[in-house]
């Protein structure tokens, strides 16, 4: 068997990160996210939370985790959408870890 | 084949560890590169994965080789240049020594050895190095 290489990743949603800020115990991040079809943000969030081991509560357009100190909000549109993560625990390490692992699901969950 | 070694001690019990591994979804959120993970076996034990590099998107099939809680978990990327994946965890007192093993083949022809012998092994280590600290971080508090 042989690898398979492909230039354009049809999968993929275009998720931006437009804003960041960082302090010693938080860090803040919006992301626009482009998508020709609807994205239920809810279950692409929660599947990456459960994989990173943390709890999440859904309540609306809106996922708590880390027992409420860390938030993931979102203004959906139709064919676009404003995601809000703020985190409030863990080190900076992990906070950027974290951010980064959901970024990557916004952008590659199917 | 050549191979690369990495290891950390983490602060929380080897059964935890584990759970990272036996779950192979679970990898995208650690393995630097690695977007999705796809046609998972009913037991787990073959997958899909899909790398994005640099715009580019390099898909291929593994199968894990050697499961055994929570001490030592194998696979083995099965396509292109094999590698063998081995994750350890020895209890060190209330920590857990977690190592990674890497082994991979180097392209067969000449020119393409000459050039990526190197290359492929700091890339490895590198790789290696960032997912063992990738699980400590996100297994301690």
């Amino acid at each position: 068997m042989s690898i398979r290489i492909r230039i354009i990743d049809l999968r993929r949603t275009f998720v931006l990160k437009i804003w960041s800020r960082d302090t010693d115990l938080r860090s803040r991040q919006i992301w626009f996210a482009i998508h020709p079809r609807e994205r239920d943000w809810a279950v692409v969030f929660c599947n990456a939370l459960d994989l990173l081991m943390e709890t999440a509560k859904v309540d609306r357009q809106r996922i708590s985790f880390a027992e409420g100190t860390g938030q993931i909000a979102w203004q959906r549109k139709a064919f676009w959408t404003i995601i809000c993560l703020d985190i409030s625990a863990f080190s900076e390490k992990k906070r950027h870890l974290l951010a980064a692992a959901l970024l990557k699901s916004a952008r590659y969950s199917d | 084949m050549p191979k690369v070694t990495e290891s950390a001690l983490v602060a929380a019990p080897a059964e935890k560890i584990f759970q990272m591994f036996v779950e192979p979804q679970r990898a995208v959120m650690f393995v630097p590169g690695l977007s999705r993970i796809n046609n998972i076996s009913a037991d787990k034990r073959s997958w899909d994965y899909e790398f994005n590099w640099l715009g580019l998107v390099i898909s291929g099939h593994s199968e894990c080789t050697a499961s055994e809680a929570p001490k030592r978990y194998q696979f083995k990327t099965v396509t292109g240049n094999k590698s063998t994946w081995t994750y350890r965890c020895e209890p060190d007192g209330a920590n857990t020594k977690l190592s990674l093993e890497v082994e991979y083949e180097v392209p067969q022809q000449q020119l393409a050895r000459f050039a990526s012998e190197t290359v492929l092994q700091k890339m490895n280590q590198n790789t290696a190095r960032e997912i063992v600290s990738h699980i400590k971080t996100l297994l301690e508090p």
